[in-house]
């Protein structure tokens, strides 16, 4: 394979996930495909050595420390709080509209919107990447006891609130519950 | 059972090491509730997996990616990638085979690994695993995942941190942390902090905090250990199980080597902690912190080390006394090396004051501070005390003259006795002797002429050495009568950030500026400014006499955020200069816990930004609160650096002591840049020492060198220098040895014979407004020693009382000294002594001595 396909075949596996991890990182749609733009160019010039073996956890560090970058300098007097750009983040979703995507899509993603934006990042990389947790702590730039805390302390709130829905409703029928086979919430 | 506990969702996600592992199938074996709750984790687990696998189709399925433009211009720059030897080709097998694994490693995390996983034919329908597995193909083979952390790409860190969005983070996470520590969550706290620091790794109310939570456990610890029962010092700290790889540490690591040598490093010091190898495990981390300097799982392992050490000292003091002392500093020592190691972040190569000469001697000037790769962060009983060392005996014969700057802080005085109050010895370097003399007030005669301060010399036996006299030289600044002071304005800068929160320090701030602004009145103008993560003036540039806006603004205070100093006391230069009167007194007073923001000003440029603004007429006061005694040296440099004082206010009587009791003395110049320079006289003195202003010395071309700076002097303050004298005829003690007779020089023919006379003190200050400095000369006679100093003449109360505060600081620097001058003479001089003690200072002197003096003996029961 030679570097030009070994890249493409990088753009083609890894951008949409990075995409979606850029936008929940970031304010706006077009700063984080720009981030994720910069991320790829910089592969280009990046040493394949140095990046073979652990591309994705790669991509995503140099995709997270871009896009942090990138905010710095285009707003530096900007102080938004984390709740502050998650609300710019998701732009025009009233809360119709998110009962509605919460009716469409399931109790789980609706759930997980409402973590905090270090754990769902956390429990994005987990899930989503399979990567381990030295690697998210690599990513995150935090320890890897506080990626263990972020991640349990993510599923534990999601595993309270399923279980007092359940105790107020019944058990919620969801087409990921289905899918993976598993019964219902004991 | 602690379901807050990480390890349940680690195991779940096969993240816990053997040991881990093993335990927690032990526990879910034995209890049905742990079986339950895993397995209601587990089921949520699966569904975030189903939930997070059917997003990322939805995503793939869109086309949520990049857009065709940016997509190009990738493949363009994929395409103009000039040929690289270092690029090698994948082989395309492995790479398939890498796939079918990752696959399998997509859904193998919510299957425990002890049970099959039937569920993964299924989940492969569900999700676009092949796709997810092709980003990861590392994670199913341990030894490529292993390398993971190991790259180091210097170009990447260079966009950390990012200051803008991290600084809520960090604001909200410290005042987390804050309330959990409060709430009594050591560990919940100590994990916000650590996550703090994953942002902003060097943040120094991070760090503090992570001081107390520390001094908390340990307080919790002896509580515990009193009643007999041991408790794990460790807590959960998987970070350091990591693998091991020991044939590694034969070879020079390169960087991408060090991070699997810290590893089994981390791994085999936390076995020899538990094994109570306490020596050895601190060497390993001393290993680890050599190549990663700042690694937080080594420093945080020292912690453990040092608290374990205090612990067996604890145990070992009735036995030994003298060992106890010098393990606890070492102890002490290791406690701050993360608080150190921010120092020399800070920009340890300061100049001048305290640290000055420790740091330049330490630290090379550059990036790379290679001094401090080889071992310096590692140092024991080293901490933001910079070292000092006692002075020596010196012979008049090599030195005939001793010049010194004068000290009017008093700091040293108010921290030791916080530590003593903790029921702790203070660090050696936390006591400056002379700070120790200073602090109290002495009946030292004022000026008759003209002169801004008088000074007397007295002579006496020296307590701790029959053979020694003790020349003792006091000066005393004139007195200002409340009415004809000069006005005051003054400009509170305050630190308002997180770490400001606690009891002693902000709070504390307000109820000592609410009383100082009781003294001010129509003649004075106060404004204050407030820094954290943003710096304003709270209060413009207001009359004395509005008494009322002074404490609505003071009261309006709130700890919030992290701390920025350098725009802060810009910004309090600024007002100062807006409401600069000529002639009277113009003053910054900064009330912090020293934690100054290093990201924003390198501190030379702080210290280079004050001094350049004391010239303009601005000086400065530095009150320093609850430190956890910390940044005392960086305090003590900037107070010199801005023509001002230090002092430490660890409580509200420190407070009025030095603000309302003392005001004019704090606040009102009356001689600046005095220094001190005596000669001695060959035929009656053999040798001398000064006691204390260790960070105080001068050369002795300094003395007449108006640009050369020195301590300030105010209103009705005193300052005290001892000299132990040796007279003539007798040995030296310990003076470093004699010179060879020089070949080419003539010997001056010198030593005029005058027996008359011991020495000459001369003094050179400068009106407060003045450049020029002015010299005043005393020539102290052999009549000034008493007929029967060696027998049965007594000194004056204050020159046995401060004689007795030296002896004491002496003892607290270096215990050795209790044989020359055991605790119970210091006690029965100070308790002589007392005399009226208006304010009670000398009193609570006297407890000190006696809270020192029990300290080893009760410790360990």
């Amino acid at each position: 394979m030679t570097d030009e396909q070994w890249i493409a075949s990088l753009v083609d596996a890894h951008e949409s996930a990075l995409c979606r991890y850029a936008r929940s990182l970031s304010a706006d749609e077009a700063t984080a495909l720009d981030a994720v733009q910069e991320t790829f160019l910089r592969l280009c010039k990046t040493k394949r050595v140095k990046v073979e073996g652990h591309e994705a956890a790669w991509l995503f560090r140099v995709c997270r420390s871009r896009l942090v970058d990138m905010q710095r300098k285009s707003k530096p007097m900007q102080n938004l709080s984390i709740k502050q750009q998650a609300i710019l983040a998701a732009p025009g979703l009233s809360p119709d509209a998110v009962l509605e995507r919460r009716d469409s899509e399931g109790i789980v993603p609706a759930l997980l919107k409402d973590l905090p934006d270090r754990q769902r990042e956390a429990i994005r990389l987990k899930f989503q990447q399979s990567m381990s947790y030295r690697e998210i702590a690599d990513i995150m730039r935090i320890s890897e006891s506080n990626v263990g805390f972020l991640i349990h302390t993510g599923v534990k709130t999601l595993r309270d609130q399923m279980q007092k829905r359940h105790r107020h409703h019944g058990p919620v029928p969801s087409p990921t519950l289905l899918q993976t086979g598993k019964g219902a919430l004991s | 059972m602690n379901t807050n506990d990480p390890k349940w969702t680690a195991y779940l996600l096969n993240e816990l090491n053997e040991t881990d592992r093993l335990r927690m199938e032990a526990e879910i074996e034995a209890s049905p509730e742990a079986s339950a709750f895993l397995e209601s984790l587990r089921e949520t687990a699966d569904q975030i997996q189903a939930a997070m696998n059917a997003e990322y189709g939805m995503d793939a399925e869109n086309g949520m990616g990049l857009d065709g433009d940016r997509k190009e211009r990738i493949l363009q720059a994929a395409a103009s990638t000039p040929s690289s030897p270092f690029r090698s080709a994948i082989p395309a097998l492995a790479l398939a085979a890498s796939l079918a694994i990752a696959a399998f490693a997509a859904v193998r995390f919510f299957n425990p690994p002890t049970t099959p996983s039937p569920e993964i034919a299924e989940v492969d329908e569900i999700g676009e695993i092949p796709e997810i597995a092709a980003q990861d193909s590392q994670e199913p083979l341990p030894e490529i995942s292993q390398t993971v952390p190991e790259e180091e790409h210097p170009e990447d860190r260079v966009t950390e941190p990012a200051r803008n969005e991290t600084r809520t983070i960090v604001t909200s996470l410290l005042e987390r942390g804050q309330q959990e520590m409060e709430a009594g969550q050591l560990d919940t706290a100590k994990q916000t902090m650590e996550e703090l620091l994953g942002h902003d790794r060097y943040n120094p109310d991070a760090l503090s905090l992570l001081e107390q939570i520390a001094a908390e456990r340990w307080k919790h610890i002896s509580v515990v250990r009193r009643g007999g029962i041991r408790v794990s010092m460790d807590d959960d700290e998987s970070g350091l199980s990591l693998e091991k790889n020991a044939e590694d540490l034969e070879t020079e690591p390169s960087p991408n080597e060090t991070h699997a040598i810290v590893a089994s490093l981390l791994e085999r010091g936390q076995q020899e902690m538990e094994a109570g190898q306490l020596d050895i495990a601190k060497k390993t981390m001393d290993e680890v912190l050599g190549h990663d300097r700042y690694n937080r799982d080594a420093l945080t392992l020292l912690e453990q080390i040092a608290m374990k050490r205090w612990e067996l000292v604890r145990v070992d003091r009735r036995t030994s006394v003298r060992e106890t002392m010098a393990d606890g500093e070492k102890a002490w020592g290791t406690r701050v090396v993360a608080i150190e190691a921010r120092f020399l972040e800070l920009g340890g190569g300061g100049t001048g004051g305290g640290g000055g000469q420790f740091w330049s001697e330490h630290s090379a000037s550059g990036e790379e501070r290679p001094g401090l790769r080889e071992g310096r962060v590692i140092s024991p009983s080293l901490d933001d005390f910079p070292m000092l060392r006692p002075n020596t005996f010196q012979r008049v014969n090599d030195h005939p003259l001793s010049t010194f700057s004068i000290d009017v802080d008093t700091a040293s005085y108010s921290v030791v006795r916080s530590f003593l109050n903790q029921g702790t010895l203070p660090p050696r370097d936390a006591v400056r002797v002379e700070e120790m003399i200073n602090y109290f007030p002495y009946d030292y005669a004022p000026p008759a002429d003209g002169t801004p301060f008088s000074s007397s010399m007295e002579v006496a036996a020296c307590p701790w050495n029959a053979n020694h006299l003790l020349l003792r030289i006091g000066l005393k600044g004139r007195e200002i009568p409340m009415e004809e002071r000069p006005p005051l304005n003054l400009v509170y800068l305050i630190d308002v950030s997180g770490s400001m929160r606690s009891p002693n320090r902000l709070p504390l701030v307000k109820r000592a500026l609410t009383a100082l602004a009781h003294q001010l009145d129509e003649r004075d103008q106060v404004a204050i400014v407030v820094y954290a993560g943003a710096t304003g003036l709270v209060l413009p540039s207001t009359s004395g006499a509005d008494t009322q806006a002074i404490l609505d603004a003071i009261n309006g205070l709130e700890a919030r955020g992290s701390t920025a100093g350098s725009a802060g006391i810009q910004l309090a230069y600024k007002t100062a200069l807006e409401q600069f009167r000529e002639g009277e007194v113009n003053r910054v007073i900064l009330c912090t816990d020293g934690d100054f923001n290093v990201g924003i000003t390198h501190r030379g440029d702080l210290e280079r930004f004050i001094e350049e603004k004391a010239e303009s007429g601005v000086s400065l006061t530095v009150l320093g609160f609850g430190m956890g005694n910390i940044k005392d040296s960086t305090l003590e440099i900037l107070s010199n650096k801005g023509n001002g004082n230090y002092a430490y206010i660890d409580d509200f009587n420190e407070a009025r002591k030095v603000l309302v009791d003392q005001m004019l003395g704090t606040l009102v110049t009356i001689a600046k840049d005095v220094k001190i320079q005596v000669e001695f006289n060959p035929a009656t003195v053999a040798g001398y020492r000064l006691i204390g202003y260790e960070n105080r010395i001068l050369q002795k071309e300094d003395f007449n060198n108006d640009e050369v700076d020195a301590g300030d002097i105010g209103a009705g303050h005193t300052v005290t220098a001892f000299y132990e004298l040796v007279p003539a005829g007798q040995p030296v003690p310990d003076a470093p040895p004699e010179v060879d007779p020089l070949r080419y020089q003539v010997e001056p023919p010198t030593v005029r014979e005058n027996e008359e006379e011991l020495l000459t003190l001369k003094l050179r200050y400068k009106e407060p407004e003045g450049d020029a400095s002015k010299l005043l000369t005393f020539p102290l006679g052999l009549d000034a020693v008493p007929e029967d100093w060696d027998g049965q003449h007594t000194p004056s109360p204050d020159f046995q009382f401060a004689s007795a505060v030296a002896a004491y600081g002496m003892v607290l620097r270096d215990p050795a000294f209790a044989k020359s001058m055991p605790w119970e003479r210091i006690l029965s001089l100070a308790e002589s002594a007392k005399g009226d003690d208006p304010h009670g200072y000398r009193t609570e002197f006297i407890r000190l001595i006696r809270n020192a003096m029990a300290l080893p003996r009760t410790e360990g029961e």
